[in-house]
């Protein structure tokens, strides 16, 4: 198998990763109209979930997982009630939400540091041996990580597309006010859409520490520019932009190590995020008034 | 006031100016030329693309098409900076002020030139800027104290009365020693006593060289102190000259109205008072002594309005009558509001809006009235959100009402025409089977025969039962349509009638002015405006 | 000299150094309102370049790798990196400050941040990677050939100096006509450019500046302690910066001295002295940092204009109203 070939594999895992957590954000970002800053700590949190759940709780790995992933739902639900709403509500203006989120985000990556330690951990997956699959070279979990953010995806399309709550998402992310015109509870939607946007997160943490197999405190927060490179490349406020996003940059990372050093990987999403706010700072699909 | 390269020439020329949003030509072939030294009005009905205009000229929007020409040079496409710089100067509509600075502060802010805002000089020479400040702050305390702020000068200017950040708004771009100032509705929703102070100021400044233009509704005002008017219409400009004229313009006349009135006014046969002896069906819809605005200045007064199940109502009224503002107060959707509104018996006055459309009453506002990235079946789905059960036969109900919608179906919202977002707007509105319709402005910018398309969908839904209530710009077209027609002028009733009444009033003379002004004692009287 | 005055005097250094840092950020986040969430990054590069530049060519008996060894004189040392922080700022700013919305410019000063402390940690070519550089010889000590002690003393009057020039300096920005077009852009950046203000320039400008600040007292970091490494530059200096400015009073330059203070100082050092935990060496650490994201939070809800808010701008000069009263409309 060439290293194209295996390298292209890579980059579906990351893209897969990146697709979960990046949606998270799009989804949260067409609704209350500000970046969430904490948004690498909500995949930090879902994945040490995770880890007590399973290795000190000793409960069944994928129960875990699944508890895990619905925590962090509760969590960002929580913290958008009581903290972040407030304050919006009080008519704050963008840039102290953005502080708050900020300084959120130091309070969530040392709160985990201090309750866990910063010892690397690993969830509990027996070592594998890859398989092959035509040109690729894969494990089970990674595939597994790829399922999952295919489910994952085609679910969110249906939710977004079939079913009430998710068209009135999609409708409060083109107008709040038509919303509640409409007879629309945008408190209960805004509510919905932390709680499925923090699920993402957690979900997408968990599967990255899958994917690298160890994680320590910090690892959401080291993540969380990559996440925006493909929020912004895709469009913010898109989340079809935000798939098309994780999917150039998780490609384009992974397969830029055939080229160049990999220890450049990252470089590489930073220089597509630099490169789309010269070009087309809109992204590839454009939301009216996101941008 | 300063000196000018070219003395002689027009000082600004606009030709053939355009600009879309998206697929609405809100510009569209704008001509016209100022002169040097007077003050200039533009005028023109709601929806004719002014404030687009000066946002074109000054630079904060990208003209499409055509050029302008300021003071000889030509300056479409700049940056609004660099426009300014130049001497043309811009206020806006709504006051901005910087409020978290003073009032002396915000004066010293526009002057051009400043050498103290170079970086060097700040750093290394603080005195050239603290000389030069010294000069500015000297006239701008004459400024104030001409305009009356000179107290206010150490106040945050966000804790200025209203009508206070409107003076300041016009002697603050006095101190950026324009040549040209284009003013946006600088006497919007101000107290009558207030008016004339600013007409003093505007004749005084034009003394002093600056030429002025100004976006206006008020036609007393402009009849008053304005040498030139242009009108506008659909984005083009329609015809200029002395406001006198203008008004006998025949075009001009049907652009205000929306048509040659079928009833000739004049015909004094029966008068609006007689309204009180005619029998009304019990009202679905009351509203008494409604009072609202969207800060502390109320742009509508005591205004009253009934509804009654299967008859259409229309308000009509010249710009800046507050006709959107009253149905936006009467759907909960803003704050300051005061006033009964009473649905069916009960008192809404105080619901949020969310809760008024689950109660009964529907409202499609004019500008964002469907959900652009969502389909028509969608956007239907989206207004019978709250419906327990039975939506899809619903959606399938109202799409029997609106047949043009059925065939648009998945079409995205944003991908319709005019005329079908209007009527989507209305449908969804209709989802909730709601016992009131308020509708502001659904024949805007569309062609006559969506026009008459969407006024039999009006028809339509007034003969299922429902009682509808339209914000109509075109006089002619209320007059028509409309069982009952309320004429709003400046924030209050004026007339009320069965539209053939109201229609043989003298309209042209409340919408063009001409006609004897409001009772300003009683606006003084009763405390409220912009006092300052 | 005992070990308590020499533990004061490198506080009063270090006081010193985040005075220039809070002050940089003050003209940025304070005057301008620009969101630069990487602060720090600035402040390393300059210390960086000015460690690079005074420090010898690498050989091999010193076992570090690093870029330039040019043997330079402190002042110049310093302006080195006061450039290369510069220069980091401008490129930032070309990219993100075109865009009004503050998410855009926090999200690639986020990236930025995380992109060149990776580089560094990674390219040991460039700043010896992890291990960082060392062994930087004390400024002007050739010249000057002072004992220890009497060095210490020396720097903290070195220190006074920069931080009293920088200080004026930002103090005469915030009063000038400059610094009050930067808060008019603040305030309403189109009414600004209604009035003939480039928003964007004026934007760069302080951006730059503000991160020439930064460069100035991240290489009188490097000059006191002669080393530095990526342990040092983490995430949560710039929140500390943050913190100061929005405690102490932004917009106040008197106020961003006051939280450099507050926050920095004593609070960190008050909380040096708790008792390391045996096993746990991370958790104090880990609480202090926890208490500064919520004291950002909390100052924002509860006092967002700091200890000593921005002053009103006065002006004093001869003027007799013709109108003694305002006009009254009744």
């Amino acid at each position: 198998m060439s290293v194209l070939a295996l390298s292209f594999g890579f980059g579906l895992i990351t893209a897969s990763v990146l697709a979960l957590a990046a949606v998270g954000v799009s989804l949260q970002f067409g609704v209350t109209n500000y970046v969430n800053f904490a948004y690498g700590e909500f995949l930090t949190i879902g994945v040490y979930v995770a880890w007590t759940l399973s290795h000190g709780l000793h409960l069944n790995i994928y129960l875990s997982l699944m508890l895990a992933t619905l925590s962090v739902g509760v969590f960002a639900l929580l913290l958008d009630r009581f903290l972040l709403r407030p304050f919006a509500k009080r008519g704050a203006p963008l840039l102290f939400l953005l502080v708050v989120t900020f300084g959120l985000s130091l309070f969530l990556s040392n709160l985990i540091l201090a309750i866990w330690g910063p010892n690397f951990k690993s969830l509990d997956f027996a070592p594998e041996m890859p398989y092959k699959f035509g040109p690729f070279l894969f494990t089970t979990s990674q595939l597994s990580i790829i399922g999952i953010a295919v489910v994952a995806m085609t679910a969110l399309h249906v939710l977004l597309t079939r079913t009430e709550i998710g068209k009135a998402m999609r409708a409060m992310s083109d107008s709040v006010d038509l919303a509640q015109i409409s007879g629309i509870d945008i408190d209960r939607i805004t509510s919905f859409t932390w709680l499925l946007s923090g699920c993402l997160a957690g979900l997408a943490g968990i599967v990255l520490a899958i994917n690298i197999t160890s994680f320590q405190p910090s690892f959401g927060g080291e993540f969380l520019f990559v996440i925006f490179s493909a929020v912004i490349l895709g469009g913010i406020g898109s989340p079809y932009g935000a798939m098309l996003g994780a999917l150039v940059i998780g490609l384009a990372t992974e397969m830029s190590a055939v080229l160049i050093n990999s220890a450049y990987k990252n470089d590489v999403a930073f220089a597509l995020l630099i490169l789309t706010l010269l070009l087309r700072p809109q992204g590839i699909i454009r939301m009216a008034g996101k941008a | 006031m300063t000196d000018d390269s070219t003395t002689s020439g027009p000082i600004l020329e606009v030709e053939n100016l355009a600009y879309s949003f998206g697929g609405l030509k809100a510009v569209n072939g704008s001509t016209f030329t100022i002169n040097r030294g007077g003050i200039n009005a533009l005028i023109g009905p709601n929806g004719a693309g002014k404030t687009t205009l000066i946002n074109v000229v000054a630079g904060a929007l990208r003209a499409e098409a055509g050029t302008v020409r300021f003071n000889g040079t030509y300056i479409t496409g700049w940056q609004s900076h660099r426009i300014a710089l130049q001497g043309l100067i811009r206020t806006f509509q709504i006051s901005r002020e910087l409020g978290g600075m003073t009032v002396l502060e915000n004066m010293l802010v526009p002057p051009p030139q400043q050498s103290g805002e170079n970086i060097f000089n700040a750093m290394f020479r603080p005195g050239i800027g603290h000389r030069q400040d010294k000069v500015l702050v000297e006239r701008a305390l004459e400024q104030l104290d001409d305009f009356g702020l000179y107290d206010s000068r150490d106040q945050y200017a966000r804790n200025l009365s209203g009508g206070q950040k409107r003076l300041l708004e016009l002697a603050r771009g006095v101190m950026a020693e324009p040549k040209l100032m284009i003013l946006d509705e600088p006497f919007a929703g101000i107290n009558p006593a207030l008016v004339e102070l600013l007409e003093g100021h505007l004749q005084k400044l034009r003394g002093l060289g600056i030429t002025f233009v100004m976006v206006e509704h008020n036609l007393n005002v402009v009849e008053r102190i304005c040498d030139h008017v242009v009108v506008m219409a659909e984005g083009r400009t329609l015809a200029a000259g002395k406001l006198s004229e203008l008004r006998r313009n025949e075009e001009v006349i049907t652009a205000y109205l929306g048509g040659a009135l079928t009833v000739h006014p004049g015909d004094t046969s029966a008068s609006a008072l007689d309204v009180k002896h005619i029998e009304r069906a019990e009202p679905i819809l009351k509203v008494t002594d409604l009072t609202a605005g969207y800060s502390k200045v109320p742009v509508i007064q005591e205004v009253d309005l009934q509804a009654e199940p299967g008859k259409v109502v229309a308000v009509v009224g010249p710009n800046g009558a507050g006709k959107s503002t009253m149905l936006k107060a009467m759907f909960g959707m803003l704050r300051n509001s005061s006033g009964d509104v009473n649905l069916a018996g009960i008192d809404i006055a105080r619901w949020p809006a969310f809760r008024i459309a689950r109660n009964g009453m529907a409202y499609v506002p004019q500008v964002i009235n469907v959900f652009p990235s969502l389909s028509v079946y969608e956007n239907l789905e989206m207004g019978g959100y709250t419906l327990k059960a039975g939506r899809q036969e619903r959606v399938a109900e109202v799409l029997e009402i609106f047949p043009d919608l059925k065939a648009a179906g998945a079409k995205k919202g944003g991908n319709l025409s005019g005329g079908q977002r209007n009527m989507l707007g209305m449908a969804r509105a209709l989802m909730l089977n709601p016992k009131v319709v308020l509708l502001d402005e659904p024949t805007a910018g569309l062609s006559p025969t969506y026009t008459s398309i969407v006024w039999e969908q009006i028809h339509r839904v007034a003969s299922l039962g429902t009682a509808v209530v339209v914000v109509e710009q075109n006089v002619d077209l209320a007059i028509h349509h409309a069982d009952w027609v309320y004429v709003l002028v400046a924030g209050r009733n004026r007339l009320e009638g069965p539209a053939s009444v109201v229609g043989r009033e003298d309209l042209p003379s409340i919408f063009l002015g001409g006609a004897p002004p409001d009772n300003l004692a009683a606006d003084i009287g009763r405390g409220q405006g912009g006092i300052i | 000299m005992s070990p308590y005055v020499y533990y004061i005097s490198t506080l009063v250094v270090f006081f010193f150094i985040f005075a220039i840092s809070t002050w940089g950020l003050n003209l940025q986040f304070g005057t301008a309102g620009i969101l630069n969430f990487t602060y720090i990054t600035f402040f390393a590069i300059g210390g960086y370049f000015t460690g690079v530049s005074m420090l010898g060519r690498p050989d091999a008996l010193s076992n570090m790798r690093y870029i330039l060894g040019l043997s330079l004189p402190f002042p110049i040392a310093l302006l080195i990196g006061a450039t290369a922080a510069g220069i980091l700022g401008l490129l930032v700013g070309l990219v993100a400050l075109r865009r009004l919305r503050s998410d855009y410019l926090a999200i690639v000063t986020v990236s930025v941040g995380a992109i060149v402390y990776d580089f560094v940690n990674v390219n040991t070519a460039v700043f010896n990677g992890a291990d960082g550089i060392a062994g930087v010889p004390f400024p002007f000590n050739d010249s000057l050939n002072l004992d220890p002690n009497t060095y210490t003393f020396f720097y903290v009057g070195l220190a006074g100096l920069f931080a009293l020039v920088l200080g004026i300096l930002a103090a005469r920005i915030y009063n000038s006509p400059l610094g009050r077009t930067l808060r008019a852009i603040r305030e309403d950046a189109d009414v600004a450019s209604a009035f003939g203000k480039d928003s964007y320039r004026f934007r760069m400008i302080v951006m730059v500046v503000g991160c020439i600040y930064a460069g100035i007292a991240g290489g009188l970091l490097v000059g006191f302690i002669s080393a530095f490494n990526t342990g040092g530059w983490t995430v949560g200096e710039t929140f500390l910066l943050y913190a100061a400015l929005l405690v102490g009073g932004r917009g106040n330059n008197w106020g961003a001295l006051l939280g450099a203070f507050l926050v920095p100082v004593l609070f960190q050092e008050a909380t040096r002295f708790l008792p390391v935990i045996p096993g746990h060496p991370e958790l104090i650490p880990a609480i202090r940092n926890m208490i500064v994201g919520g004291l950002l939070i909390a100052v924002l809800w509860i006092r967002p204009e700091g200890i000593l808010p921005e002053r009103k701008a006065k002006f004093h000069g001869v003027y007799t109203p013709k109108r003694k009263a305002a006009l009254k409309v009744d």
